[in-house]
Order: structure tokens, then sequence, then C-alpha cells
């Protein structure tokens, strides 16, 4: 979600981490100012009157924020608009802050009410992480990735990449294969079109040659992307190997040769766009893991603090 | 016609555009994980609860402190159940009262403190202030000076009657008042015992500068130890020489079995002073060549020694009078009219009140730190004049603080002249010693204990202070009117007493 979008994502960035120490600072000051003021003491006593009230109040923050989890489930069903219960999720989140700061006391207490301030700790930083990636990475991903897809399905789209040079490299060295007619876009668009030949275009050595790139290089490479370990996924190195392919084949193949390139490039971005995909959602394998944790934790304290403390 | 991109972009996932309802490897290890931290922070709650030990230590707010260490799971031997008197609300918001009901006084009985003060300034109940479950060192005496100053910073706010007869604001060492001891203490009224430290502190307590008998090289030279012991020295000769001096008399209150080492104990007739100054009367002053000197027990008044003075007067007569040996004549409680009887009796009566005479005469003042006198007055007030006057009553002075707490013993690496001050002798110009009968306070005040014991500073004699100064290193609260009395003062028996599997148990 984006904290404005008219403004820059360095802007967003540092709004987003002055505007979770503001909202701290606030609450604290506010607390702070009501020990001033005699109503309660300071610090605050986790067990007093004011500690067990912001204890309540930041039981009732955890369970709203997790309230996000059956909205998401049940989306179909259009409880508030998501960009608005995505807003809340975040600005009572923040207000959390303050709030377990203040019902701990500035302490840890004993391991239980310590591993659940722990968790909440990185349960809330992870989110201001993930909002942060968010702030920045889209935009990153749109400039960096022109050919994006759907990053979870990366693996399956790339096979039709496999497919379309299995079919070029085919098209290059095999006669019979030669006479279809295969539509493949070019870097602009148009149509290849080449014209059907009885001769295959790359002949002798060179269709060994290349035939041997589709197998060791090209074919892993857009199948797996860097994991296969080939040299194709870096630009450089690409761009060497297709300038050699091009003055093995005849002219006429350098379209192809063009556009195999084009295939390895893209199979690259989308690399790229794992890697920032990575980015963009991995935090949540720790805000999601670490909120059941601390519901759960938090609970167990609850009661435990209002039965035994 | 040429592709549109779109389209190209869409047959991507030609056979897989339900792609998004099959679980990707982000949301399957997001969910996977949160189902593992769900069991785990149930298995880690479960493991709480179900675990005795485990459940004893994690329901409290640590560990006991070391001399409860032994009820540290079983929170019964000193919490009651949660109060049924609290309402709903203050059951949930304020929980720790819940558990503030608790059982000190099984084992702590003691006298409440602070009756004067108003309702909520006073600490009621122990744990405001003795704060338990610190960990196993955590000391429940030694407590932060902000107990003390809560009140005592504005003192009159949290009395009953709005004033108080103590300083009214204190609130650190730094702004502690001077002893009142060393404001009021007013020698004429307040010393009831003649004695000069310059004279006794004299080699051979000779009482011009240079000697009037110049003092033999083998001269007694006191030291503050020779009198003032910090232990009773129960196996030593000094205590059974003590006992048996004490002629049967019970010693219990005149010598303490205490070796703590902190105060010392109370300077003794018997040990310190008998030597010099028996309680005696002598033959010169009775006029009676017969008499040898007559060794009189102490502490006893004037009324109660006058009979064993004229028992003793008589028995020394008689032995110097073999003929007066004899059975009497008649019945032995009819007065005999005899005459030699009654010489007898009016020459005992005589020598008695002589005897008694001298006891408790006033020594002339220019003689009084040469003599060493015999009678009572040497030493004593006497606070009636008459024939049968009564010795002053001498003030218990072996805490002079008696609101305060002081260890000697800790103390031993100083001086003892560096806080009392004027025991050295000092001559006048005409080389006679410097010398009260009735002594100032030879304490100083509370500037000395600050060269220790206050912030650190540094001062044109170099660094100063850094030794702990809280309220609680000097003061007690419990029973601090009686400094004498140990641990829970008064009431310090409990109210069952209880073997010791009860007491581990912690049974009520």
């Amino acid at each position: 979600m984006l904290v404005s979008s008219s403004q820059s994502a360095g802007w967003r960035v540092a709004s987003l981490a002055i505007g979770t120490f503001l909202i701290t600072a606030a609450g604290i000051g506010l607390a702070y100012l009501g020990a001033r003021l005699g109503y309660w003491e300071w610090p605050p006593r986790p067990s007093g009157p004011f500690g067990v009230a912001c204890g309540f109040a930041l039981a009732g923050v955890v369970l709203f924020e997790m309230l996000i989890l059956p909205r998401k489930w049940c989306r179909g069903w259009r409880l508030f608009r998501t960009k608005s219960w995505m807003k809340l999720h975040i600005l009572i989140g923040l207000i959390g802050l303050p709030l377990v700061l203040v019902h701990s006391g500035f302490g840890f207490g004993g391991p239980l009410p310590a591993a659940t301030m722990i968790f909440f700790l990185l349960v809330t930083f992870s989110g201001i992480w993930g909002l942060a990636m968010q702030q920045w990475l889209p935009q990153r991903i749109l400039r960096e990735v022109p050919s994006e897809t759907i990053a979870t399905q990366t693996e399956q789209t790339a096979q039709n990449l496999v497919i379309e040079a299995d079919k070029l490299v085919k098209r290059l060295s095999n006669v019979s294969l030669v006479k279809e007619a295969v539509r493949t876009p070019s870097k602009s668009g148009r149509q290849a079109g080449l014209a059907p030949r009885l001769e295959p275009l790359v002949v002798g050595p060179a269709a060994v040659i290349l035939r041997d790139f589709q197998t060791r290089q090209l074919e892993p490479y857009l199948s797996r992307g860097r994991r296969s370990r080939s040299r194709l996924a870096s630009r450089t190195e690409a761009e060497k190997q297709f300038q050699r392919l091009r003055h093995m084949v005849p002219d006429e193949a350098e379209e192809i040769v063009d556009r195999l390139e084009e295939l390895c490039d893209q199979r690259r971005q989308w690399d790229t766009l794992k890697r920032m995909n990575a980015w963009l959602h991995g935090w949540l394998l720790l805000h999601l893991p670490l909120s059941v944790a601390m519901t759960v934790l938090m609970v167990v304290h609850a009661i435990r603090a209002l039965k035994y403390w | 016609m040429p592709r549109s991109r779109s389209r190209d972009l869409s047959d991507r996932f030609v056979g897989r555009r339900d792609y998004y309802r099959r679980g990707d490897s982000v949301r399957w290890w997001k969910y996977a994980l949160s189902v593992v931290a769900f069991v785990a922070a149930l298995g880690w709650a479960a493991f709480e609860w179900l675990s005795p030990t485990r459940a004893a230590v994690a329901h409290t707010h640590g560990d006991l402190a070391s001399p409860h260490a032994a009820w540290s799971d079983n929170c019964a031997a000193c919490h009651l159940e949660s109060s049924s008197s609290l309402s709903l609300a203050s059951a949930i918001f304020e929980t720790g009262d819940r558990w503030r009901e608790l059982t000190c006084q099984k084992c702590h009985a003691g006298p409440v403190h602070h009756a004067h003060a108003t309702p909520g300034a006073a600490q009621t109940d122990c744990a405001s202030c003795h704060h338990d479950h610190q960990g196993r060192e955590h000391s429940l005496t030694r407590l932060t000076d902000s107990h003390c100053t809560s009140c005592h910073a504005d003192l009159p706010r949290h009395h009953t009657q709005g004033k108080s007869i103590y300083t009214t604001s204190i609130t650190d060492f730094a702004t502690h008042p001077e002893f009142s001891k060393v404001l009021t203490f007013d020698a004429s009224t307040d010393r009831k015992l003649k004695f000069s430290h310059a004279v006794h502190m004299n080699p051979g307590q000779s009482y011009v500068k240079d000697g009037r008998d110049p003092p033999p090289a083998d001269a007694v030279k006191l030291e503050c130890s020779s009198c003032h012991q910090l232990d009773s020295g129960i196996n030593g000769d000094a205590y059974r020489q003590a006992v048996a001096s004490l002629a049967g008399q019970p010693t219990r209150s005149i010598l303490p079995p205490r070796a703590e080492g902190a105060y010392f104990l109370p300077i003794n007739y018997d040990l310190h002073c008998k030597s010099c100054h028996p309680t005696a009367v002598s033959p010169g002053v009775v006029g009676v060549e017969v008499l040898k000197s007559i060794d009189l027990p102490h502490r006893l008044q004037p009324e109660s020694l006058k009979p064993i003075l004229r028992e003793k007067v008589a028995g020394a007569l008689l032995r110097d009078h073999p003929s007066l040996h004899r059975p009497p004549s008649q019945r032995l409680d009819r007065p005999s009219k005899e005459p030699e009887v009654m010489a007898f009796r009016n020459r005992v009566e005589s020598l008695t009140e002589a005897g008694m005479k001298e006891l408790l005469q006033d020594p002339p003042a220019e003689n009084s730190p040469l003599s060493i006198a015999t009678g009572c007055v040497k030493c004593h007030d006497l606070n009636t004049p008459g024939p049968m006057r009564k010795v002053e009553a001498l003030p218990d002075h072996t805490i002079w603080f008696e609101h305060a707490k002081f260890n000697h013993g800790s103390h031993r690496g100083v001086a003892c002249a560096e806080c009392h001050t004027g025991m050295a002798p000092t001559f006048r110009a005409n080389g006679q010693v410097e010398w009260v009968a009735k002594e100032p306070l030879r304490i100083l005040g509370v500037e000395s204990c600050r060269q220790c014991h206050g912030p650190a500073r540094s001062t044109p004699h170099g660094q100063e202070g850094g030794i702990r100064h809280g309220c609680t290193d000097c003061h007690r609260f419990h029973n601090g009117d009686f400094p004498l009395q140990a641990l829970g003062g008064a009431n310090r028996n409990p109210r069952t007493s209880r073997t010791v599997q009860e007491f581990l148990r912690g049974s009520p």
C-alpha cells in the first residue's frame, strides 16, 4: 500500500519512519503527561490500573490486527474496502507500539511476557519493513522488469520460453521444421516472417555448436533461471555468447538469434522479478507466523496475568 | 493482423489461468510457518501450565529472595487467596493488589510504624517496601530512598496533625539535617556521670602536664579499647571476672552475650572502674583504726546500702572485739539493754552514719580530679539533698542515636578520635589538665559521616564520598525507637510455633 502516490519512494519511506517515531513518542508522552498529572505512576506498573488498561487496549489492537486474516479468507464478502482495511491495519498497528512499551513499563518481565513483547515488536517492525518495501519496490519492478509477469508463475511461464527457443533453434538447423510457419514476435513487435526454405539456415559444425548451446546453456537457463548457474545469467556474458552465434550463422538467421537473446533477457528480468518479489513479500514469512505465535502467547499471558498476578 | 501484447502476455498462462487458486511457495511457507508457530506457542503454554515446577516459576514475578527460597513453589505459604472484598473492576485493574494480602506476620510479627501518618501515606503492607520476587540476591531490607522520601520530603503533608517534630523535608543524605542529639545534648543536665576522658587518657592518669608525681615508666596508659569493647568475650577472663564480681546477681541485663560488634558493650563498673574506684568506706575517714576498708556492693541506692554498711561495720567490730562474741542473755527479738551491747550498737550506728556521709558527701571541687575518692558522688549525681539522697540513674548510652543504626565493627578501620574528638588530654596554661566534670557530647555531627557517605566528589584533600548513603543504610523502619531490640522488635515472637516441616510447608 502506498503511503502517498504523489511523493517519491524515499519520501514515503522517510515519512513512514518519522510517523512511527512520532506515534510512539506521542503515546509515551501522553502516558508521561498523565503520570505527571498524578493519574498514574511513572514508569507505569504493568499490573497497575493504567498498565492493565494499556494491556486491554493492546489486546484489542492485536485482535483487530488479526482480523485481517479472516478478511483475506473471506475477501468475497467485501467487508469494507481493502485499502481502508489496510490503512486501519497499519495505523492501529503503529498505535500498538507505544501501548506495548507503556504496558510493559519499559521492561521485559518474565519469559512469557518477554517473548510476547519481543514477538510483538518483531511483528510490528516486520510490518513496517514490509510497508517500506511496498513504497519502493513496485516502482523499481516497473522500471527494471518491463516484461513483468506474475512472480509466482515465472517457473511455469518460463516453459513457454523454452518451447519457443526450441522451435527457433530447430528452424535454424532442421529442414523439416523450416517449412513450418512459425509466428515469432520480434523485439519491435513485428512478425519475424521467414520465408519457407528447403535448406536449413545453419549446417555443419555451426549447427552442432548451436544445438550444443541450446542444450547446455539456453534451455537450462530459460527453464531454471539463475539457479541453472548458466553463464547467460550475466547480461555481459550473454551478449558475448550471442554475438559469437551471430558470427556463426548467416545473416538471414540473425533475427532468430536476436529473438533468442530477447528470451534470455526476459528470463533475466523474471529472475530480477523473483528476487524483488521475495523482498516485497518475504517479510510476511516473519510477520504472519510471529503474529500467530504472539497472539497465542498474548492470550496465555493475559489469562495468567489476570488470574495469578 | 499483429497480435496484441496483452494477448501475448495472457497466453503465458494458457492452461493455468486458475493459478491464483493454487498456492505458491511464499503462501505455502507463510501458512506452514504460522501453523508451526501456533503449535509451538500452544506447546509452550501447555508446558508452562502442566509442568508444576515451571508453572510455579512462571506464575511469579521472579525468584524469591534467598531468605524465602524455601517457599519458591509454594505461593500459599505467603499469599492469601485473592480477596473477595475487591470489586470486579478492582480485581481486573488492580491485579497487583489481589496478591498483596500476605501472611508475613506469621513469622515476622512486629510493631506498626508511623501511626500518625495520613491514610494512604504510610505503607501499610509489608510488600510496599519489601519487594520480593526480585531474585535470590535481592535485599528485602535495603530499600531505595524513594520509599522514605515519598513522605519525608514533605512530612507535614503526610502527618495527621499537619506538622511534625522532626525535620519536615529530607530528600536524600545531602539534605539530611544535623543529628538531633548533637543539637540538643546539654551536658549539664543530660550527663549523669562525672567523667573526664582527658584525665583518664593521660598516662598514669596524672592531672598535670608533667605529672605531679611523675608517672612511673610502667604507668597505666589507657586506650579507648581499655574500656570500650565491642565483644563481650564471653569465654574470656574478663567476662568470668565480671560474672564473679556480680556475686550471683543476674548477668543478662548488664553483660549481654552479644558479639556482633555493632555497638560497644555498656561500660561496666566492676570491669572498668572498680579497680581504681572501689565502692568502699576507708578507715581513715571513719576514724576508727580497727576498721579496715569496707567494700560495698555497687548499683545500690543509699537506702539499700546503709543496712549493708551497718552489717559490715558490725561484723568488722565484732572481729576485733571477741568479748562480744557470746550468746545474748535474753530473747533475740527484744533489744538488748546491756550496756556493752548498747555501746556497741551506738558505735556501729555512728560509724555507719559516718560511712554514709563519706559516701554521699560532695567532694571539694578543687580536689575532685585528683582524688581517687570512693564515694558515690565521685561519679554520680544525687537527686535530692538530705541524709537519704538518691543516686541519679544513668541513661543508657549504649546507643546515642536511637533512630539510626551504626556498626562500630564496620568502621574499625578509622581511628576513634576521627569521629569522637576531645578525648586526648589537653592542658591549661598552668600545666593542669583541661577537664570538665560533665563532658560535652563527644560525637561529631553529620558532616563527619558525609566525608565517606555521600556522592563521590573531589575536594582539595582528594576524592571523598562514594560510599553508600541510602536511608536504610542508617535507619530502620520497624521498631526504630528501640534500637537494641532485634529483628521483629518487641513482638518478635510469631503467633504460633511450628515444627521444621510445618515451617517449610508454610503452615499458617
